[in-house]
C-alpha cells in the first residue's frame, strides 16, 4: 500500500471511519431517518431488556387494583384485569418486533425469487405472475388478512404467515422491475455464454444487482406489518387478550375510554404510533440511500 | 480435405415483433464453414444480421431453420442443458465491455467463473490459472481484486477476452470487440487477439462493420447483406478483386489510411431495406447500380469465381459485367 500513498491516493480508512462517514452523510441528507433509527433502537432496547425493565409481571392480574389511574406504583395505571399497563407496553415491543421481522423475512424470501424469475423469464409466465400480484393488490389487504386469519385461527404463527404472504407481492414487483431493466444488459447474456444454469443467473448475477429496491422497502414494510397486526388484534381477530400485544390492549382500552379510564388504551396507542413512525422515518431515509432513482441532489 | 470445425448450413432466423406480429427476416439461409485455428471476418452494415448469425453459432439464439454442425454434431436442436455443456468449447466476446461484466463481481470471480462451472480444479489451482490467463491477456494481476467499474474500457475488454479463453475453447465469436473502444486501445486489443490466435489455436469468428479492422485479423471474409451472404472468399482476394457489386461499393466507401490516395468511390443511395419488408429477388436489387429486371424476381445463387475459393451471389458475374463503374 506504500506505493499507493506515493501516488497521492487517499489513505486507507478504517471500517469504523467509513461507517461513521456514511452516518454523517445520511444525517445531513435526511435527519428524520436518524430520528427513526433512534426510535427503533429504543424499542429494540425495550424488547431485549423487557424482563429487567418491567416492574410487574405483564399478565399477573391484581383483582384489588382494577382500572386504577397512573400512580407512583403503576406509572401507566392498571387495566380492566388489574394488570400493570407500563409492564405490558414494554413487553408489547417484543410482539411488535416478533411480528415485523419474520413478516419481512417471509415476504422477502417469497417475493425475491418470484420477482427474479418473473422478470427474467418474461412472456406468458411473467404475465401470469403479474396478474396474480395485481389481484393481491386490488383486494384490500386488511380484508384478506381478516378473512384468512379468521379461517385459520388467531395464533401468532398464523398472523405472521398470513401478513408475510400478503406482503410478498410488493417485493415481487420491486425486484421484477429491476430485473426487467437489467435483462437487456449483456452481462446476463455473458453469464449464459459462460454456461451458468438459470438458478445461478438469477441468484449469483441478477440478485446482487436487483436487491437494492427491495432492501429499501424493508423498513416501511416492517411498519406496515406492525400496524396491520395491531389492527387485526384490535378487531379481535389476531392475537387474543390478555396477551400483552398493543393492538389487543388498545381494543380493551377503547371500552374504558368512554368512562374516562384513558390510560388503558392511550399508552399502548402511543407506543404503536411511535414505533410505526420510527420504521417509516427510517425507511424513508433507507430508500433515499439505496434507491438511486430517489436520490436527489438538493432538498 | 479436413473436416471443418464448424459448418453453418442454411442458417435462418426470423423474429416475430411482439405488438404488430410482423416477421423480421434477420438471417436468411446463411451457409459457411470454419476450420480449426482460422479467423473468419464477417462484415456488413448494421441490420445485416451479423450479430444474429454470431449468436446462433454459439447457440445463444436458436435458429428458426438450418443447422450448426460443431465438431461433427448439429448443435441447433440441442436443449439448453446440453448447450451449457458445450460452453467450455464455444465462447463469445461482446461489443460493449462496460455492460458485459457483472458490476458486483470482482474481476477474479468473473474470470474464474467458467473454470468453476466446467472444470474440477481446486481453489488454489483455479487461482493460479486465473493469474496465468490474466497475464496472457496482458492484464495487470493487481486488477483482479477490483470491480469492473474501476477499470478502463480496454482493461474491461481484456477481462472479457480472458473469461472467453479461460476454458481453452475451440471457437470464439467476437461481436464487434473493438468498435466501442478508443482507437489507441483498439490496436492493443487487435494485437492481443492475433497473439492469442497463435497461442491457443482457437478459431475466431470476427464480426465487425469496420473493414479496416477485419482486414487486419481475418484469413477469410464473409460479406453479409440483409441476412444473406453475398460474397465470401480469402481475405486478400475479396479485398483486391471484390466480385459482388455490394462488396465493391462497400470497399470503395472505406477510407484509406493515406489521405492523399486518389479516391474512387461509388456511394450507395438510400438505406438498407427493412428486414420486415424484404425485396423479392436479390436483396441488394433496390440499391444496386447494376440492377436489371431479372434481379428483382429470383434470388441469385452463389457463383464460384476463379478456382472456387471466392464466391459471390450475382447473376452478372458469369458474363463479366459485374464491375461497378467507380
Amino acid at each position: 500500500m506504500a506505493d499507493l500513498a506515493l501516488d497521492g491516493a487517499p489513505k486507507e480508512r478504517s471500517t469504523i471511519e467509513k461507517v461513521w462517514g456514511k452516518v454523517v452523510g445520511i444525517s445531513r441528507r435526511s435527519p428524520t431517518s436518524i430520528i427513526g433509527f433512534v426510535i427503533i433502537l429504543f424499542f429494540g432496547f425495550l424488547a431485549l431488556l423487557a424482563p429487567l425493565l418491567m416492574p410487574y409481571d405483564p399478565i399477573a392480574a391484581n383483582p384489588n387494583l382494577i382500572l386504577s389511574g397512573p400512580s407512583a406504583a403503576h406509572w401507566f395505571g392498571t387495566d380492566g384485569n388489574g394488570m400493570d399497563v407500563f409492564s405490558r407496553v414494554i413487553f408489547g415491543s417484543r410482539f411488535a418486533f416478533g411480528i415485523a421481522i419474520p413478516v419481512v423475512i417471509i415476504a422477502l424470501s417469497i417475493g425475491i425469487p418470484i420477482g427474479l424469475y418473473s422478470g427474467y423469464k418474461g412472456g406468458n409466465i411473467d404475465e401470469a405472475i403479474m396478474r396474480v400480484v395485481d389481484a393481491f393488490r386490488v383486494f384490500p389487504s386488511i380484508i384478506l388478512a381478516l378473512a384468512v386469519v379468521a379461517a385459520a385461527g388467531p395464533s401468532l404463527l398464523n398472523v405472521v404467515l398470513v401478513i408475510g404472504i400478503l406482503d410478498a407481492p410488493i417485493f415481487v414487483r420491486v425486484v421484477r422491475a429491476e430485473v426487467l431493466a437489467l435483462r437487456s444488459s449483456s452481462f446476463v447474456e455473458s453469464g449464459l455464454i459462460v454456461g451458468n444454469p438459470t438458478w445461478r443467473i438469477l441468484f449469483v448475477h441478477l440478485l446482487p444487482n436487483a436487491i437494492q429496491g427491495a432492501m429499501a422497502q424493508t423498513a416501511v414494510r416492517a411498519a406496515w406489518a406492525v400496524r396491520i397486526s395491531a389492527t387485526l388484534a384490535f378487531l379481535g381477530i389476531g392475537i387474543q387478550p390478555p396477551t400483552p400485544e398493543w393492538g389487543a390492549m388498545i381494543r380493551q382500552g377503547a371500552e374504558f375510554m368512554v368512562n374516562g379510564q384513558w390510560w388503558v388504551g392511550i399508552f399502548p396507542g402511543v407506543a404503536l404510533i411511535l414505533m410505526v413512525l420510527g420504521f417509516n422515518m427510517f425507511g424513508d431515509g433507507l430508500q433515499d440511500l439505496l434507491d438511486p432513482k430517489r436520490r436527489s441532489g438538493g432538498k | 480435405m479436413t473436416e471443418p470445425l464448424l459448418r453453418a448450413d442454411k442458417l435462418t432466423k426470423h423474429f416475430v415483433t411482439p405488438r404488430t406480429g410482423q416477421t423480421v427476416r434477420a438471417v436468411n439461409g446463411v451457409s459457411f464453414e470454419m476450420f480449426a485455428g482460422q479467423t473468419v471476418g464477417m462484415v456488413g452494415e448494421s441490420g445485416s444480421g451479423k450479430s444474429t448469425v454470431g449468436r446462433m453459432v454459439v447457440r445463444l439464439l436458436k435458429p428458426t431453420q438450418g443447422s450448426v454442425t460443431f465438431r461433427g454434431r448439429d448443435i441447433a436442436p440441442l436443449r439448453d442443458r446440453a448447450v451449457r455443456a458445450l460452453r467450455s468449447d464455444l465462447q463469445m466476446v461482446f461489443q460493449d465491455p462496460w455492460s458485459a461484466l457483472n458490476p458486483r463481481m470482482r474481476v477474479k470471480r468473473i474470470i474464474q467463473e467458467p473454470l468453476l462451472l466446467h472444470s474440477k480444479l481446486s481453489d488454489s489451482e483455479r487461482s493460479d490459472r486465473v493469474e496465468e490467463i490474466a497475464r496472457s491477456v496482458r492484464l495487470n494481476t493487481d486488477l483482479l481484486t477490483r470491480f469492473p467499474g474501476e477499470l478502463s474500457g480496454g482493461q474491461l475488454q481484456r477481462v472479457c477476452i480472458a473469461r472467453a479463453i479461460a476454458t481453452s475453447p475451440g471457437l470464439i465469436v467476437l461481436d464487434e470487440p473493438t468498435s466501442s473502444l478508443d482507437l489507441s486501445v483498439r490496436a492493443g486489443i487487435l494485437d492481443l487477439l492475433q497473439e492469442l490466435r497463435e497461442e491457443t489455436g482457437a478459431a475466431m469468428l470476427f464480426i465487425s462493420h469496420d473493414l479496416g479492422t477485419v482486414r487486419l485479423v481475418s484469413d477469410h471474409i464473409l460479406v453479409l447483406y440483409l441476412g444473406h451472404i453475398v460474397e465470401s472468399g480469402p481475405m486478400a482476394k475479396v479485398f483486391d478483386e471484390p466480385a459482388h457489386p455490394y462488396t465493391q461499393t462497400l470497399l470503395s466507401a472505406h477510407l484509406p489510411a493515406d489521405p492523399r490516395t486518389q479516391l474512387h468511390r461509388h456511394l450507395l443511395e438510400g438505406e438498407i431495406p427493412s428486414p420486415i419488408d424484404m425485396p423479392p429477388g436479390c436483396p441488394f436489387s433496390t440499391r444496386c447500380p447494376l440492377v436489371r429486371d431479372e434481379c428483382r424476381t429470383a434470388l441469385p445463387p452463389m457463383v464460384d469465381i476463379g478456382d472456387g475459393a471466392q464466391r459471390a451471389a450475382c447473376i452478372r458475374i458469369r458474363e463479366g459485367s459485374n464491375q461497378v463503374p467507380l
